[in-house]
C-alpha cells in the first residue's frame, strides 16, 4: 500500500514538474526605446531573413540562441514552425549560394545583454529573466 | 639561419600590423558542406550515372569550403572551394564574388557564380539541403553551370508571398577535355521563385550564343569540306557562336511533413549535331516521419535529334568515300537520340543535427534498346 502511494506521488510530482516545464513562457524581446508590434509571421520573417526590417523602416538585427538549446529548439518548433534539422537546410540554401547570412547565435545572457544595448536587435529569453533593460513584445 | 630568421622577423612584422590594424579587418567566417556516397550497380553489364558494378565512392562524393568575410555597408566578399571525387578531388573555385547589398531587396554579385538553370541548381552540391542523394541526373544534365559575370537577386513581397527574382548575365567557357570545348557568350538567365507558405513556383530562362566544338564534329566539318562541301560546315562546326536557350518550370509543395516537387526542362541547341530539343521532367514524393524521409521518384528524358536533311543533296552509291562520310555524319546525328524513364526509391534519415544519411535504389529504363539499369546508392551528407 505504501509501495503504492508512493508511486501515485511520483507519478503527480513528475506530472507537475513537466508541467512547469510547459508552461515556462519564452519572451520575444526588443530594445526598451522600440515600439514596433509583430505578431508570429513578422518575427519569423525576421529570423528567417526574409524581412530585413522592423514595420517602421529601421533595419533589424536578429540574434539567436544556441542551435540545440532547448529554447531554439522550442523557438524554431513553434515560432518558426520548422524542426532545427528543416532550419539547417533552409540556412544551407542561402548561405552557399550568396543569398543570405543566418543570425548571429550568441548565448542566453548575450542575447538580452545584445538587445538591451542595441536598438535594432530583436531576439528570445526565458521570460522570466526578463527586467526593464529590454522590452517583451511577443510570449510563446 | 640568417635568412629564416629575417623571414620570421618579417612575418612578425606583417602580423604586429595586421592586429594593430584589426579593428579595420572583416571578421571571416568559415562554413562547409560534405557528401560521402557510395554506389554499384546491381549486374555486370549495367551502368547507370558513371557508376559500374564495381563499388564506388567516387563520383557523388564532394567536400565544400566556404570562405565570407563581410567588409560591412553591404558589401561583402565569398569563396567557395570544391573538391570532387569525381574530379580526383581536384580544388575548384564554383562560386568567387563580391557581394553588394544596395538595399534590403536588391543585392549584386560579381565575379564567379553558379547559373541558376534549375530548381535545386544554386545549392547542387549541399546535399544536406534535400531528400535525394543527388537531383535527377537525367534532368540536371546541362555541364556548363558556372559562370562569370554580374547577378543581381531582387527579393519582393508580393500580398503574403516572397518574390526573389535572379538575373545572371556573363560568359562561360569551359575545356570539355579530348579536344572540345565550349564557349557561351552573352549568357542571360532569368529565375524567378515564388513562394508562399508551402508552395513554391519557380520559372528559369536561359539564352547564350553558344560556341560548341566537339572534336569529332570538327573532323567531320573538315572532311566535308575537303570533299567539295564546304556548305555543310556551319550544319555541323559549331565553331560559330549559335543560339542556346533553356526553360524551367518548377513546383514545390512542403508543409514540414509532406513533401511534392516536380520539375519540368528543356534544352534547345542549333546548329551542331548534338540533341536539338531535350525535354525532361521528374516528380518526387516524401512523407517525414520525424527523422526519417521515405521518397520516390518517376522521371523521364526525351531528346530529338538535329535535323541532317542536308546531306540529301549528296548522291550515294557514287563513291565509297562520300557513302562512308554520310554514314559516320548520320551516325553522329542520331547518336544524340535519347529516350529514358526511371524512378528512385529512397530515405533520408537526419541521425544527427547536422548529418543525414540518404539510401537510394534507382531503376531507368532506356527506351531505345530496351535496356534497364539498376543502382544502389548510399551517401552521408552534412553542413559545418
Amino acid at each position: 500500500m505504501n509501495k503504492f502511494k508512493l508511486l501515485i506521488l511520483l507519478v503527480s510530482a513528475s506530472f507537475v514538474l513537466v508541467c512547469q516545464a510547459a508552461s515556462a513562457e519564452t519572451a520575444v524581446i526588443v530594445h526598451p526605446s522600440n515600439s514596433s508590434t509583430l505578431d508570429k509571421t513578422a518575427i519569423s520573417k525576421i529570423f528567417l531573413g526574409k524581412t530585413k526590417s522592423f514595420p517602421g523602416g529601421e533595419s533589424v538585427l536578429p540574434v539567436n540562441q544556441k542551435e540545440g538549446s532547448p529554447i531554439r529548439t522550442e523557438f524554431d518548433k513553434k515560432v518558426l514552425e520548422k524542426s532545427s534539422s528543416q532550419i539547417k537546410a533552409y540556412w544551407s540554401k542561402l548561405m552557399f549560394t550568396g543569398k543570405g547570412q543566418p543570425p548571429k547565435e550568441v548565448s542566453a545572457a548575450d542575447v538580452k545583454a545584445l538587445v538591451a544595448e542595441n536598438p535594432a536587435t530583436i531576439g528570445y529569453v526565458d521570460a522570466l529573466t526578463v527586467d526593464s533593460s529590454v522590452k517583451v513584445i511577443y510570449t510563446f | 639561419m640568417r635568412k629564416n630568421h629575417q623571414a620570421t622577423l618579417g612575418v612578425a612584422l606583417a602580423f604586429s600590423i595586421l592586429s594593430s590594424a584589426q579593428p579595420a579587418l572583416a571578421e571571416i567566417n568559415l562554413n562547409g558542406f560534405a557528401t560521402i556516397a557510395g554506389g554499384m550497380t546491381l549486374s555486370e553489364d549495367e551502368s547507370l550515372n558513371n557508376y559500374d558494378d564495381k563499388f564506388s565512392f567516387k563520383n557523388d562524393s564532394l567536400i565544400g569550403l566556404q570562405l565570407d568575410s563581410n567588409m560591412g555597408e553591404g558589401l561583402s566578399a565569398t569563396a567557395q572551394i570544391t573538391s570532387r571525387g569525381s574530379e580526383d578531388w581536384n580544388a575548384d573555385f564554383e562560386w568567387a564574388y563580391i557581394s553588394y547589398e544596395a538595399n534590403d531587396n536588391l543585392t549584386f554579385l560579381f565575379g564567379r557564380q553558379r547559373i541558376p538553370y534549375y530548381v535545386y541548381s544554386d545549392y547542387l552540391d549541399v546535399g544536406y539541403a534535400y531528400h535525394w542523394i543527388t537531383p535527377p541526373e537525367n534532368v540536371y544534365s546541362v555541364p556548363l553551370d558556372s559562370i562569370d559575370g554580374i547577378g543581381a537577386n531582387i527579393t519582393n513581397q508580393i500580398g503574403n508571398a516572397d518574390s526573389t527574382l535572379q538575373l545572371v548575365y556573363g560568359r562561360n567557357q569551359e575545356d570539355l577535355g579530348s579536344g572540345s570545348s565550349a564557349d557561351g557568350q552573352n549568357q542571360l538567365t532569368i529565375a524567378w521563385t515564388l513562394n508562399y507558405n508551402w508552395l513554391t513556383l519557380r520559372l528559369g530562362y536561359a539564352h547564350t550564343d553558344l560556341a560548341l566544338e566537339v572534336a569529332d564534329f570538327e573532323a567531320l566539318a573538315v572532311a566535308w569540306s575537303i570533299a567539295g562541301f564546304p556548305e555543310f560546315t556551319p550544319y555541323i562546326s559549331g565553331a560559330e557562336p549559335d543560339n542556346a536557350s533553356f526553360i524551367d518550370a518548377g513546383l514545390t509543395i512542403d508543409n514540414g511533413s509532406f513533401l511534392f516537387t516536380t520539375e519540368y526542362t528543356e534544352v534547345d541547341i542549333d546548329g551542331v549535331p548534338v540533341a536539338d530539343k531535350t525535354e525532361s521532367y521528374y516528380a518526387s514524393v516524401g512523407y517525414r516521419f520525424g527523422n526519417v524521409m521515405p521518397h520516390i521518384t518517376y522521371g523521364a528524358a526525351e531528346s530529338t535529334i538535329a535535323d541532317y536533311s542536308f546531306l540529301d543533296s549528296v548522291p550515294s552509291g557514287v563513291n565509297p568515300g562520300l557513302d562512308a562520310l554520310i554514314a559516320s555524319t548520320t551516325a553522329a546525328y542520331n547518336a544524340a537520340a535519347r529516350e529514358e524513364t526511371y524512378y528512385i526509391v529512397g530515405l533520408r534519415w537526419d541521425f544527427h543535427s547536422s548529418a543525414a544519411f540518404k539510401l537510394e535504389y534507382m531503376s531507368q529504363d532506356d527506351e531505345l534498346t530496351d535496356e534497364s539499369d539498376t543502382l544502389v546508392r548510399f551517401a552521408i551528407s552534412t553542413v559545418f
